[in-house]
Protein backbone atom coordinates (compact mmCIF):
# COMPACT_ATOMS: atom_id res chain seq x y z
CA UNK A 1 0.00 0.00 0.00
CA UNK A 2 1.40 3.41 -0.86
CA UNK A 3 1.67 6.03 1.84
CA UNK A 4 -1.09 8.52 1.29
CA UNK A 5 -1.79 11.65 3.18
CA UNK A 6 -5.30 13.01 3.61
CA UNK A 7 -4.25 16.21 1.89
CA UNK A 8 -3.66 14.41 -1.41
CA UNK A 9 -6.58 12.04 -1.83
CA UNK A 10 -6.84 12.76 -5.55
CA UNK A 11 -3.20 11.93 -6.13
CA UNK A 12 -3.59 8.75 -4.13
CA UNK A 13 -6.64 7.80 -6.13
CA UNK A 14 -4.85 8.52 -9.39
CA UNK A 15 -1.90 6.43 -8.22
CA UNK A 16 -4.21 3.50 -7.38
CA UNK A 17 -5.96 3.84 -10.72
CA UNK A 18 -2.71 3.75 -12.67
CA UNK A 19 -1.21 0.95 -10.60
CA UNK A 20 -4.35 -1.11 -11.07
CA UNK A 21 -4.65 -0.72 -14.81
CA UNK A 22 -0.95 -0.90 -15.60
CA UNK A 23 -1.34 -4.65 -15.48
CA UNK A 24 -4.12 -4.47 -18.07
CA UNK A 25 -1.89 -2.48 -20.41
CA UNK A 26 0.95 -4.97 -19.98
CA UNK A 27 -1.39 -7.84 -20.74
CA UNK A 28 -2.64 -5.95 -23.81
CA UNK A 29 0.95 -5.71 -25.03
CA UNK A 30 1.37 -9.43 -24.41
CA UNK A 31 -1.83 -10.20 -26.35
CA UNK A 32 -0.46 -8.15 -29.22
CA UNK A 33 2.99 -9.69 -29.48
CA UNK A 34 1.80 -13.21 -28.80
CA UNK A 35 -0.17 -13.13 -32.05
CA UNK A 36 3.11 -13.05 -33.91
CA UNK A 37 4.86 -15.73 -31.90
CA UNK A 38 7.13 -17.93 -34.00
CA UNK A 39 6.98 -15.60 -37.01
CA UNK A 40 10.20 -14.04 -38.35
CA UNK A 41 8.99 -10.45 -38.59
CA UNK A 42 6.88 -10.49 -35.43
CA UNK A 43 4.72 -7.42 -34.79
CA UNK A 44 6.13 -5.75 -37.90
CA UNK A 45 3.48 -7.76 -39.72
CA UNK A 46 0.93 -5.28 -38.39
CA UNK A 47 2.86 -2.58 -40.27
CA UNK A 48 3.35 -4.62 -43.45
CA UNK A 49 -0.29 -5.66 -43.62
CA UNK A 50 -1.51 -2.07 -43.46
CA UNK A 51 1.12 -0.87 -45.93
CA UNK A 52 0.19 -3.57 -48.44
CA UNK A 53 -3.50 -2.82 -48.12
CA UNK A 54 -3.01 0.88 -48.69
CA UNK A 55 -0.63 0.32 -51.56
CA UNK A 56 -2.93 -2.10 -53.35
CA UNK A 57 -6.02 0.08 -52.85
CA UNK A 58 -4.03 3.13 -53.95
CA UNK A 59 -2.75 1.48 -57.10
CA UNK A 60 -6.22 0.38 -58.14
CA UNK A 61 -8.26 3.42 -57.19
CA UNK A 62 -6.08 6.47 -57.89
CA UNK A 63 -6.56 6.04 -61.61
CA UNK A 64 -10.19 5.02 -61.41
CA UNK A 65 -10.92 8.16 -59.38
CA UNK A 66 -8.67 10.34 -61.54
CA UNK A 67 -6.39 11.43 -58.68
CA UNK A 68 -2.66 12.03 -58.46
CA UNK A 69 -0.91 8.98 -56.97
CA UNK A 70 0.90 10.78 -54.12
CA UNK A 71 -2.00 12.96 -52.98
CA UNK A 72 -4.40 10.07 -53.16
CA UNK A 73 -2.09 7.76 -51.20
CA UNK A 74 -1.89 10.29 -48.38
CA UNK A 75 -5.65 10.76 -48.37
CA UNK A 76 -6.27 7.01 -48.45
CA UNK A 77 -3.45 6.16 -46.04
CA UNK A 78 -4.52 8.54 -43.28
CA UNK A 79 -8.16 7.56 -43.65
CA UNK A 80 -7.45 3.86 -43.69
CA UNK A 81 -5.06 4.10 -40.75
CA UNK A 82 -7.79 5.66 -38.59
CA UNK A 83 -10.40 3.31 -40.02
CA UNK A 84 -8.37 0.29 -38.89
CA UNK A 85 -8.68 1.38 -35.27
CA UNK A 86 -12.35 2.38 -35.54
CA UNK A 87 -13.42 -0.78 -37.33
CA UNK A 88 -11.43 -3.08 -35.04
CA UNK A 89 -13.13 -1.53 -32.01
CA UNK A 90 -16.51 -2.19 -33.62
CA UNK A 91 -15.76 -5.70 -34.87
CA UNK A 92 -14.12 -6.86 -31.63
CA UNK A 93 -17.06 -5.47 -29.63
CA UNK A 94 -19.65 -8.27 -29.83
CA UNK A 95 -17.15 -10.98 -28.82
CA UNK A 96 -15.28 -8.84 -26.30
CA UNK A 97 -16.77 -10.55 -23.24
CA UNK A 98 -17.72 -13.92 -24.71
CA UNK A 99 -14.11 -14.55 -25.75
CA UNK A 100 -13.09 -14.03 -22.12
CA UNK A 101 -15.82 -16.23 -20.70
CA UNK A 102 -13.53 -18.72 -18.98
CA UNK A 103 -11.84 -15.89 -17.13
CA UNK A 104 -15.09 -14.17 -16.15
CA UNK A 105 -16.55 -17.47 -14.95
CA UNK A 106 -13.58 -18.46 -12.86
CA UNK A 107 -12.17 -15.29 -11.32
CA UNK A 108 -13.91 -12.18 -10.01
CA UNK A 109 -13.26 -9.94 -13.01
CA UNK A 110 -13.46 -6.22 -13.50
CA UNK A 111 -15.13 -5.19 -16.77
CA UNK A 112 -12.94 -2.08 -17.07
CA UNK A 113 -9.79 -4.14 -16.61
CA UNK A 114 -10.75 -6.48 -19.45
CA UNK A 115 -11.70 -3.57 -21.66
CA UNK A 116 -8.53 -1.58 -21.03
CA UNK A 117 -6.56 -4.73 -21.85
CA UNK A 118 -8.30 -4.97 -25.24
CA UNK A 119 -7.90 -1.23 -25.92
CA UNK A 120 -4.19 -1.52 -25.08
CA UNK A 121 -3.97 -4.33 -27.62
CA UNK A 122 -5.59 -2.13 -30.29
CA UNK A 123 -3.44 0.87 -29.40
CA UNK A 124 -0.20 -1.12 -29.60
CA UNK A 125 -1.21 -2.43 -32.99
CA UNK A 126 -1.99 1.12 -34.14
CA UNK A 127 1.36 2.37 -32.83
CA UNK A 128 3.15 -0.31 -34.81
CA UNK A 129 1.30 0.88 -37.90
CA UNK A 130 2.36 4.50 -37.46
CA UNK A 131 5.36 4.23 -39.85
CA UNK A 132 2.89 3.84 -42.72
CA UNK A 133 1.30 7.32 -42.55
CA UNK A 134 4.68 8.84 -41.61
CA UNK A 135 6.38 7.37 -44.69
CA UNK A 136 3.51 8.55 -46.87
CA UNK A 137 3.78 12.10 -45.52
CA UNK A 138 7.56 12.12 -45.94
CA UNK A 139 7.34 10.84 -49.50
CA UNK A 140 4.35 12.76 -50.79
CA UNK A 141 3.32 15.36 -48.22
CA UNK A 142 3.96 19.06 -47.70
CA UNK A 143 5.49 20.79 -44.71
CA UNK A 144 3.31 20.36 -41.66
CA UNK A 145 2.77 22.83 -38.87
CA UNK A 146 3.77 21.29 -35.50
CA UNK A 147 0.92 23.18 -33.81
CA UNK A 148 -1.60 21.31 -35.91
CA UNK A 149 0.02 18.00 -34.98
CA UNK A 150 -0.86 18.69 -31.35
CA UNK A 151 -4.50 18.18 -32.33
CA UNK A 152 -3.76 14.46 -32.53
CA UNK A 153 -3.44 14.36 -28.74
CA UNK A 154 -7.11 15.12 -27.97
CA UNK A 155 -8.16 13.09 -30.99
CA UNK A 156 -6.29 10.00 -29.75
CA UNK A 157 -7.92 10.36 -26.35
CA UNK A 158 -11.34 10.60 -28.01
CA UNK A 159 -10.54 7.46 -30.01
CA UNK A 160 -9.80 5.58 -26.79
CA UNK A 161 -13.15 6.66 -25.37
CA UNK A 162 -14.79 5.57 -28.61
CA UNK A 163 -13.11 2.19 -28.40
CA UNK A 164 -14.24 1.74 -24.78
CA UNK A 165 -17.78 2.61 -25.85
CA UNK A 166 -17.82 0.05 -28.66
CA UNK A 167 -16.25 -2.74 -26.64
CA UNK A 168 -18.47 -2.42 -23.58
CA UNK A 169 -21.81 -1.62 -25.23
CA UNK A 170 -21.44 -4.07 -28.12
CA UNK A 171 -19.80 -6.58 -25.76
CA UNK A 172 -22.78 -6.58 -23.40
CA UNK A 173 -25.24 -6.73 -26.29
CA UNK A 174 -23.18 -9.38 -28.06
CA UNK A 175 -23.13 -11.61 -24.99
CA UNK A 176 -26.91 -11.50 -24.72
CA UNK A 177 -27.79 -11.47 -28.41
CA UNK A 178 -25.43 -13.75 -30.27
CA UNK A 179 -26.55 -12.43 -33.65
CA UNK A 180 -24.53 -9.28 -33.01
CA UNK A 181 -21.25 -11.02 -33.80
CA UNK A 182 -22.53 -11.69 -37.31
CA UNK A 183 -24.42 -8.46 -37.77
CA UNK A 184 -21.70 -6.02 -36.67
CA UNK A 185 -18.96 -7.18 -39.07
CA UNK A 186 -21.47 -6.98 -41.93
CA UNK A 187 -22.42 -3.47 -40.92
CA UNK A 188 -18.76 -2.52 -40.63
CA UNK A 189 -18.17 -3.71 -44.19
CA UNK A 190 -21.14 -1.58 -45.25
CA UNK A 191 -19.69 1.37 -43.32
CA UNK A 192 -16.34 0.94 -45.05
CA UNK A 193 -17.86 1.53 -48.44
CA UNK A 194 -20.21 4.27 -47.28
CA UNK A 195 -17.48 6.26 -45.54
CA UNK A 196 -15.11 8.60 -47.36
CA UNK A 197 -12.07 6.33 -47.03
CA UNK A 198 -11.43 5.39 -50.64
CA UNK A 199 -13.49 8.18 -52.17
CA UNK A 200 -13.81 11.88 -51.37
CA UNK A 201 -17.12 13.19 -50.06
CA UNK A 202 -16.90 16.43 -51.99
CA UNK A 203 -19.94 16.48 -54.25
CA UNK A 204 -23.32 14.99 -55.12
CA UNK A 205 -24.51 11.79 -53.49
CA UNK A 206 -21.07 11.23 -51.98
CA UNK A 207 -21.34 14.50 -50.10
CA UNK A 208 -24.78 13.59 -48.78
CA UNK A 209 -23.61 10.17 -47.63
CA UNK A 210 -20.56 11.51 -45.85
CA UNK A 211 -22.57 14.27 -44.17
CA UNK A 212 -24.84 11.76 -42.48
CA UNK A 213 -22.18 9.15 -41.77
CA UNK A 214 -20.56 9.85 -38.38
CA UNK A 215 -17.40 7.98 -39.43
CA UNK A 216 -16.57 10.79 -41.87
CA UNK A 217 -16.06 13.19 -38.95
CA UNK A 218 -13.57 10.83 -37.33
CA UNK A 219 -11.76 10.65 -40.67
CA UNK A 220 -11.81 14.43 -40.94
CA UNK A 221 -10.04 14.72 -37.57
CA UNK A 222 -7.55 12.06 -38.64
CA UNK A 223 -6.67 13.74 -41.92
CA UNK A 224 -6.99 17.49 -41.54
CA UNK A 225 -3.88 18.26 -39.38
CA UNK A 226 -1.58 16.26 -41.68
CA UNK A 227 -3.13 17.93 -44.70
CA UNK A 228 -2.17 21.24 -43.11
CA UNK A 229 -5.61 22.51 -42.18
CA UNK A 230 -7.78 22.92 -39.10
CA UNK A 231 -10.52 20.27 -38.79
CA UNK A 232 -14.02 21.71 -38.80
CA UNK A 233 -15.65 22.57 -35.49
CA UNK A 234 -18.60 20.41 -36.52
CA UNK A 235 -16.30 17.37 -36.70
CA UNK A 236 -14.99 18.05 -33.19
CA UNK A 237 -18.49 18.41 -31.80
CA UNK A 238 -19.79 15.23 -33.41
CA UNK A 239 -16.77 13.10 -32.47
CA UNK A 240 -16.79 14.44 -28.88
CA UNK A 241 -20.50 13.74 -28.55
CA UNK A 242 -20.21 10.18 -29.85
CA UNK A 243 -17.08 9.28 -27.91
CA UNK A 244 -17.80 10.94 -24.59
CA UNK A 245 -21.57 10.38 -24.67
CA UNK A 246 -20.99 6.78 -25.64
CA UNK A 247 -18.43 6.40 -22.87
CA UNK A 248 -20.90 7.63 -20.26
CA UNK A 249 -23.53 5.25 -21.61
CA UNK A 250 -20.99 2.41 -21.50
CA UNK A 251 -20.13 3.16 -17.87
CA UNK A 252 -23.82 3.24 -16.98
CA UNK A 253 -24.45 -0.05 -18.81
CA UNK A 254 -21.50 -1.81 -17.22
CA UNK A 255 -22.67 -0.73 -13.77
CA UNK A 256 -26.21 -1.91 -14.36
CA UNK A 257 -25.48 -5.15 -16.23
CA UNK A 258 -22.22 -6.15 -14.52
CA UNK A 259 -23.87 -8.83 -12.41
CA UNK A 260 -25.96 -10.17 -15.27
CA UNK A 261 -23.14 -10.43 -17.78
CA UNK A 262 -21.95 -13.79 -16.50
CA UNK A 263 -25.36 -15.40 -17.09
CA UNK A 264 -25.13 -14.61 -20.79
CA UNK A 265 -21.72 -16.18 -21.30
CA UNK B 1 -10.44 -11.63 10.54
CA UNK B 2 -11.87 -13.09 7.38
CA UNK B 3 -15.37 -14.50 7.04
CA UNK B 4 -17.95 -15.52 4.45
CA UNK B 5 -21.59 -15.02 5.29
CA UNK B 6 -24.63 -15.97 3.23
CA UNK B 7 -28.14 -15.10 4.36
CA UNK B 8 -31.16 -16.74 2.67
CA UNK B 9 -29.41 -16.84 -0.65
CA UNK B 10 -31.25 -17.93 -3.78
CA UNK B 11 -29.44 -18.19 -7.07
CA UNK B 12 -31.37 -18.49 -10.31
CA UNK B 13 -29.38 -18.94 -13.48
CA UNK B 14 -31.18 -17.82 -16.64
CA UNK B 15 -31.16 -20.54 -19.30
CA UNK B 16 -30.85 -17.81 -21.93
CA UNK B 17 -32.25 -19.50 -25.02
CA UNK B 18 -32.11 -17.13 -27.93
CA UNK B 19 -33.46 -18.39 -31.18
CA UNK B 20 -35.96 -17.08 -33.64
CA UNK B 21 -38.09 -20.19 -33.37
CA UNK B 22 -38.27 -19.81 -29.57
CA UNK B 23 -40.19 -16.58 -30.10
CA UNK B 24 -42.99 -18.45 -31.84
CA UNK B 25 -43.09 -21.48 -29.59
CA UNK B 26 -45.62 -21.56 -26.79
CA UNK B 27 -43.96 -21.04 -23.43
CA UNK B 28 -42.79 -24.42 -22.15
CA UNK B 29 -44.84 -25.79 -19.31
CA UNK B 30 -43.28 -25.78 -15.89
CA UNK B 31 -41.13 -28.87 -16.06
CA UNK B 32 -41.64 -31.74 -13.69
CA UNK B 33 -38.12 -31.15 -12.42
CA UNK B 34 -38.71 -28.48 -9.82
CA UNK B 35 -35.28 -26.94 -10.43
CA UNK B 36 -36.32 -25.34 -13.72
CA UNK B 37 -38.52 -22.29 -13.27
CA UNK B 38 -40.30 -19.97 -15.62
CA UNK B 39 -40.35 -16.20 -15.47
CA UNK B 40 -41.99 -14.30 -18.29
CA UNK B 41 -40.80 -15.89 -21.51
CA UNK B 42 -37.50 -17.06 -20.06
CA UNK B 43 -36.62 -20.21 -18.18
CA UNK B 44 -34.17 -20.30 -15.36
CA UNK B 45 -32.38 -22.95 -13.34
CA UNK B 46 -32.69 -22.79 -9.57
CA UNK B 47 -29.07 -23.41 -8.71
CA UNK B 48 -29.25 -22.55 -5.02
CA UNK B 49 -32.18 -22.15 -2.68
CA UNK B 50 -32.35 -20.61 0.77
CA UNK B 51 -28.70 -20.98 1.68
CA UNK B 52 -27.74 -19.51 5.01
CA UNK B 53 -24.28 -20.18 6.34
CA UNK B 54 -21.30 -18.56 7.91
CA UNK B 55 -17.70 -19.62 7.53
CA UNK B 56 -15.17 -18.09 9.89
CA UNK B 57 -11.40 -17.76 9.96
CA UNK B 58 -9.62 -21.04 10.47
CA UNK B 59 -12.38 -23.23 9.07
CA UNK B 60 -11.70 -25.74 6.29
CA UNK B 61 -14.96 -26.60 4.64
CA UNK B 62 -15.61 -29.45 2.24
CA UNK B 63 -18.57 -29.17 -0.14
CA UNK B 64 -20.07 -32.50 -1.13
CA UNK B 65 -23.04 -33.55 -3.21
CA UNK B 66 -23.90 -35.36 -6.41
CA UNK B 67 -23.33 -33.72 -9.82
CA UNK B 68 -25.53 -30.67 -10.23
CA UNK B 69 -26.12 -30.28 -6.49
CA UNK B 70 -24.92 -26.65 -6.60
CA UNK B 71 -21.35 -26.98 -5.31
CA UNK B 72 -19.72 -24.94 -8.05
CA UNK B 73 -22.52 -22.37 -8.00
CA UNK B 74 -22.06 -21.91 -4.26
CA UNK B 75 -18.31 -21.48 -4.70
CA UNK B 76 -18.92 -18.85 -7.36
CA UNK B 77 -21.29 -16.96 -5.09
CA UNK B 78 -18.63 -17.07 -2.36
CA UNK B 79 -16.05 -15.78 -4.84
CA UNK B 80 -18.30 -12.85 -5.79
CA UNK B 81 -18.61 -14.09 -9.37
CA UNK B 82 -22.35 -14.79 -9.17
CA UNK B 83 -24.45 -12.17 -7.41
CA UNK B 84 -27.27 -13.84 -5.42
CA UNK B 85 -30.73 -13.46 -6.96
CA UNK B 86 -32.20 -13.15 -3.46
CA UNK B 87 -30.61 -12.78 -0.06
CA UNK B 88 -27.27 -11.31 0.81
CA UNK B 89 -23.61 -12.21 0.71
CA UNK B 90 -20.98 -10.54 2.86
CA UNK B 91 -17.31 -11.34 3.01
CA UNK B 92 -14.05 -10.08 4.35
CA UNK B 93 -10.55 -11.11 3.38
CA UNK B 94 -8.65 -11.47 0.15
CA UNK B 95 -10.28 -14.25 -1.89
CA UNK B 96 -8.33 -16.47 -4.23
CA UNK B 97 -10.05 -18.97 -6.50
CA UNK B 98 -8.86 -22.22 -7.98
CA UNK B 99 -11.74 -23.19 -10.25
CA UNK B 100 -9.82 -23.75 -13.44
CA UNK B 101 -6.16 -24.62 -13.51
CA UNK B 102 -5.02 -22.26 -16.22
CA UNK B 103 -6.83 -18.97 -15.70
CA UNK B 104 -5.40 -16.25 -17.89
CA UNK B 105 -2.73 -18.51 -19.33
CA UNK B 106 -1.74 -18.83 -22.98
CA UNK B 107 -1.06 -22.25 -24.43
CA UNK B 108 1.86 -21.12 -26.52
CA UNK B 109 3.63 -19.27 -23.73
CA UNK B 110 6.09 -21.01 -21.40
CA UNK B 111 5.31 -21.84 -17.79
CA UNK B 112 7.54 -18.97 -16.71
CA UNK B 113 5.72 -16.46 -18.93
CA UNK B 114 2.39 -17.84 -17.80
CA UNK B 115 3.27 -17.18 -14.18
CA UNK B 116 3.46 -13.54 -15.15
CA UNK B 117 0.30 -13.63 -17.30
CA UNK B 118 -1.82 -15.48 -14.80
CA UNK B 119 -0.59 -13.55 -11.77
CA UNK B 120 -1.12 -10.25 -13.58
CA UNK B 121 -4.62 -11.35 -14.58
CA UNK B 122 -5.29 -12.22 -10.95
CA UNK B 123 -4.30 -8.68 -9.99
CA UNK B 124 -0.80 -9.15 -8.54
CA UNK B 125 1.61 -6.26 -8.95
CA UNK B 126 5.00 -6.60 -10.62
CA UNK B 127 6.73 -6.36 -7.27
CA UNK B 128 4.52 -9.09 -5.82
CA UNK B 129 5.19 -11.33 -8.80
CA UNK B 130 8.93 -10.78 -8.53
CA UNK B 131 8.76 -11.67 -4.86
CA UNK B 132 6.88 -14.95 -5.32
CA UNK B 133 8.08 -16.11 -8.73
CA UNK B 134 10.83 -18.38 -7.44
CA UNK B 135 8.51 -19.81 -4.83
CA UNK B 136 5.92 -20.60 -7.54
CA UNK B 137 8.53 -22.31 -9.73
CA UNK B 138 9.85 -24.33 -6.83
CA UNK B 139 6.41 -25.32 -5.59
CA UNK B 140 5.08 -26.29 -9.03
CA UNK B 141 8.19 -28.46 -9.37
CA UNK B 142 8.05 -28.68 -13.15
CA UNK B 143 11.80 -28.96 -13.71
CA UNK B 144 12.83 -28.03 -17.22
CA UNK B 145 9.21 -27.90 -18.30
CA UNK B 146 8.90 -24.46 -16.74
CA UNK B 147 10.57 -23.03 -19.87
CA UNK B 148 8.42 -24.98 -22.33
CA UNK B 149 5.03 -23.93 -23.70
CA UNK B 150 2.23 -25.12 -21.45
CA UNK B 151 0.45 -26.81 -24.34
CA UNK B 152 2.96 -29.59 -23.71
CA UNK B 153 1.90 -29.93 -20.06
CA UNK B 154 -0.27 -32.72 -18.71
CA UNK B 155 -3.47 -31.85 -16.82
CA UNK B 156 -1.65 -32.50 -13.55
CA UNK B 157 1.23 -30.20 -14.44
CA UNK B 158 -1.12 -27.39 -15.39
CA UNK B 159 -2.94 -27.82 -12.12
CA UNK B 160 0.32 -27.70 -10.17
CA UNK B 161 1.26 -24.43 -11.80
CA UNK B 162 -2.24 -22.99 -11.27
CA UNK B 163 -2.28 -24.06 -7.62
CA UNK B 164 1.19 -22.62 -7.03
CA UNK B 165 0.08 -19.25 -8.45
CA UNK B 166 -3.29 -19.14 -6.67
CA UNK B 167 -1.67 -19.79 -3.30
CA UNK B 168 1.55 -17.85 -3.84
CA UNK B 169 0.30 -14.66 -2.25
CA UNK B 170 -1.19 -16.08 0.91
CA UNK B 171 -4.90 -15.65 0.31
CA UNK B 172 -7.13 -15.22 3.33
CA UNK B 173 -9.86 -17.21 1.62
CA UNK B 174 -9.09 -20.01 -0.82
CA UNK B 175 -11.93 -21.50 -2.86
CA UNK B 176 -11.11 -24.72 -4.69
CA UNK B 177 -13.26 -26.62 -7.17
CA UNK B 178 -12.47 -30.22 -8.01
CA UNK B 179 -9.03 -29.62 -9.43
CA UNK B 180 -7.03 -31.75 -7.04
CA UNK B 181 -7.87 -34.99 -8.77
CA UNK B 182 -5.25 -34.27 -11.39
CA UNK B 183 -2.27 -34.02 -9.05
CA UNK B 184 -0.11 -36.99 -8.06
CA UNK B 185 0.28 -38.16 -4.47
CA UNK B 186 3.56 -36.33 -3.89
CA UNK B 187 1.98 -33.06 -5.04
CA UNK B 188 -1.09 -33.59 -2.91
CA UNK B 189 1.16 -33.92 0.12
CA UNK B 190 2.83 -30.61 -0.67
CA UNK B 191 -0.50 -28.94 -1.40
CA UNK B 192 -1.74 -30.16 1.94
CA UNK B 193 1.24 -28.66 3.74
CA UNK B 194 0.70 -25.39 1.95
CA UNK B 195 -2.94 -25.27 2.91
CA UNK B 196 -2.11 -26.05 6.53
CA UNK B 197 0.39 -23.22 6.45
CA UNK B 198 -2.34 -20.97 5.11
CA UNK B 199 -4.68 -22.07 7.88
CA UNK B 200 -2.12 -20.98 10.46
CA UNK B 201 -2.50 -17.43 9.25
CA UNK B 202 -6.22 -17.75 10.01
CA UNK B 203 -7.43 -18.41 6.48
CA UNK B 204 -10.55 -20.05 5.14
CA UNK B 205 -10.58 -22.97 2.76
CA UNK B 206 -13.71 -24.06 0.91
CA UNK B 207 -13.25 -27.05 -1.36
CA UNK B 208 -15.74 -28.86 -3.55
CA UNK B 209 -14.77 -32.44 -4.25
CA UNK B 210 -16.01 -35.98 -4.71
CA UNK B 211 -13.03 -37.45 -2.94
CA UNK B 212 -13.59 -38.61 0.64
CA UNK B 213 -9.87 -38.91 1.43
CA UNK B 214 -9.32 -35.31 0.34
CA UNK B 215 -12.16 -34.07 2.53
CA UNK B 216 -10.86 -36.11 5.44
CA UNK B 217 -7.34 -34.81 5.13
CA UNK B 218 -8.14 -31.15 4.49
CA UNK B 219 -11.47 -30.34 6.12
CA UNK B 220 -12.92 -30.05 9.56
CA UNK B 221 -16.44 -29.19 8.45
CA UNK B 222 -18.55 -30.55 5.64
CA UNK B 223 -21.54 -29.07 3.84
CA UNK B 224 -23.68 -31.46 1.83
CA UNK B 225 -25.65 -29.81 -0.92
CA UNK B 226 -28.59 -31.51 -2.54
CA UNK B 227 -30.62 -29.95 -5.33
CA UNK B 228 -29.39 -26.50 -4.42
CA UNK B 229 -30.18 -26.75 -0.71
CA UNK B 230 -28.08 -27.52 2.32
CA UNK B 231 -28.84 -31.07 3.46
CA UNK B 232 -26.17 -31.28 6.14
CA UNK B 233 -23.72 -28.89 7.74
CA UNK B 234 -21.41 -30.18 10.44
CA UNK B 235 -18.66 -32.65 11.31
CA UNK B 236 -16.83 -34.40 8.50
CA UNK B 237 -17.43 -38.00 9.57
CA UNK B 238 -21.15 -37.50 10.14
CA UNK B 239 -21.62 -35.63 6.88
CA UNK B 240 -19.77 -38.18 4.78
CA UNK B 241 -21.60 -41.06 6.42
CA UNK B 242 -25.03 -39.55 5.86
CA UNK B 243 -24.16 -38.64 2.29
CA UNK B 244 -22.92 -42.14 1.56
CA UNK B 245 -26.03 -43.73 3.09
CA UNK B 246 -28.31 -41.49 1.05
CA UNK B 247 -26.48 -42.08 -2.23
CA UNK B 248 -26.40 -45.83 -1.62
CA UNK B 249 -30.13 -45.84 -0.91
CA UNK B 250 -30.74 -44.21 -4.30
Amino acid sequence: MPNTTPSAPHLARAYHFIARYRGAVELGWYDFISRFRRSYFGPLWATFQLALWILSLGLVFHEALGEGFGDYLIYLGLGFYAWEFLSSSLVEGPTHFTSQSSLIRNVPTDISYLTIRKIAFLVFRTLFQIPVPIILIVLFGNLISPALLLLYVPFSILLIFFSYTCLVILGLIGARIRDARFLVPSLVRFLFFTSPIIWRGDAGIRKTISTYNPISYFLELARAPLEGRMPSLQAWIIVCTISLGGFLLAIWMQTVFRNRLIYSL
Amino acid sequence: MSYLRLTSVDLNLPVGEASLSALFKPAPKAASDNRIGQRGSGRYCKALHDITLEIKSGENVGLIGVNGAGKSSLLRVLAGIYAPTEGSFRSQGKISTLFAATVGMMDNASGRENIFLSARTLGLSRAQIAAVKDDIIEFADLGEFIDLPIRLYSAGMRMRLGFAIATAIQPEVLLVDEVFGAGDTAFQQRAKQRIFQMMKSAGILVMATHSDPLIKSFCDRVIWLHEGRIRFDGRVEDGLQQFRLATRAN
